[in-house]
């Protein structure tokens, strides 16, 4: 099955026709390198919330950057980790990837709260 | 000659409390509170060094909420370096500040939402 997780990146799409993309290079090989943009730019994203944090002691950064992180770099390296580690199906990948935009979600709503309300 | 800018730079960068400050708030924000203990000085010295040094624009101030909803302020230091060139009869200072830490610029633009 092939479904669209955006430049997240899902271990082992079956490829059905193998097309080449713009940058001649498969399916599989395009998503990686979209998905492993994503995860370096959240990266950056997040470490200077993070820096945020610690410079200004803001709690709303801190939770800002564990939900940006779980929206961009954490299910891209699990997806491939969870595919690496166990012969998975591609729902078990779309799952984690899932659950961690989920928690990234979460941490970024619990970001508005601000210290006065806490 | 240097004018009345450059010698209020000079005369700054010759005061003890204004080293201390700029030292202390160039690693992160720091309060009045912590500024008037890592320097040793009474909070008026502070406060009256603080203004010297942000009409400078040496310090880049922000506003923070404490837990009990009170707003108290923080510095950082944007001073970097001071070059004084003395040549064919005159002396020329230029003053290099930093530009705010982004992620300082952007903990402010998100706690401002």
């Amino acid at each position: 099955m092939t479904v669209g997780v955006g430049a997240l990146g899902v271990g082992s799409l079956p490829v059905l026709e193998a097309a080449p993309t713009a940058f001649g290079l498969d399916e599989e090989t395009t998503i990686f390198f979209a998905g492993l943009a994503s995860a370096a730019l959240g990266t950056v994203v997040a470490w200077t919330a993070y820096r945020g944090y610690a410079r200004n002691d803001s709690r709303p950064m801190l939770f800002l950057a564990i939900g940006v992180a779980f929206l961009t770099a954490v299910p891209f390296v699990l997806a491939y980790a969870v595919d690496l580690v166990a012969d998975v199906t591609d729902a078990i990948v779309l799952l984690v990837v899932t659950a961690c935009h989920l928690v990234g979600l979460v941490a970024i709503v619990r970001s508005f709260r601000r210290p006065d309300s806490a | 000659m240097p004018d009345d800018e450059d010698r209020e730079v000079l005369a700054l960068l010759d005061d003890e409390y204004a080293r201390r400050i700029l030292i202390a708030a160039s690693e992160e924000p720091m309060s009045v509170e912590r500024l008037t203990e890592c320097c040793d000085a009474s909070p008026p010295t502070i406060y009256r060094r603080i203004d010297r040094l942000a009409d400078q624009g040496f310090l880049d101030e922000y506003q923070e909420l404490d837990p009990d909803g009170h707003h108290y302020k923080t510095y950082s230091t944007r001073l970097e370096r001071v070059a004084i060139e003395i040549a064919e009869g005159s002396m020329e200072m230029d003053v290099y500040r930093r530009d705010e830490d982004p992620a300082d610029r952007f903990t402010r633009l998100f706690e401002d939402l």
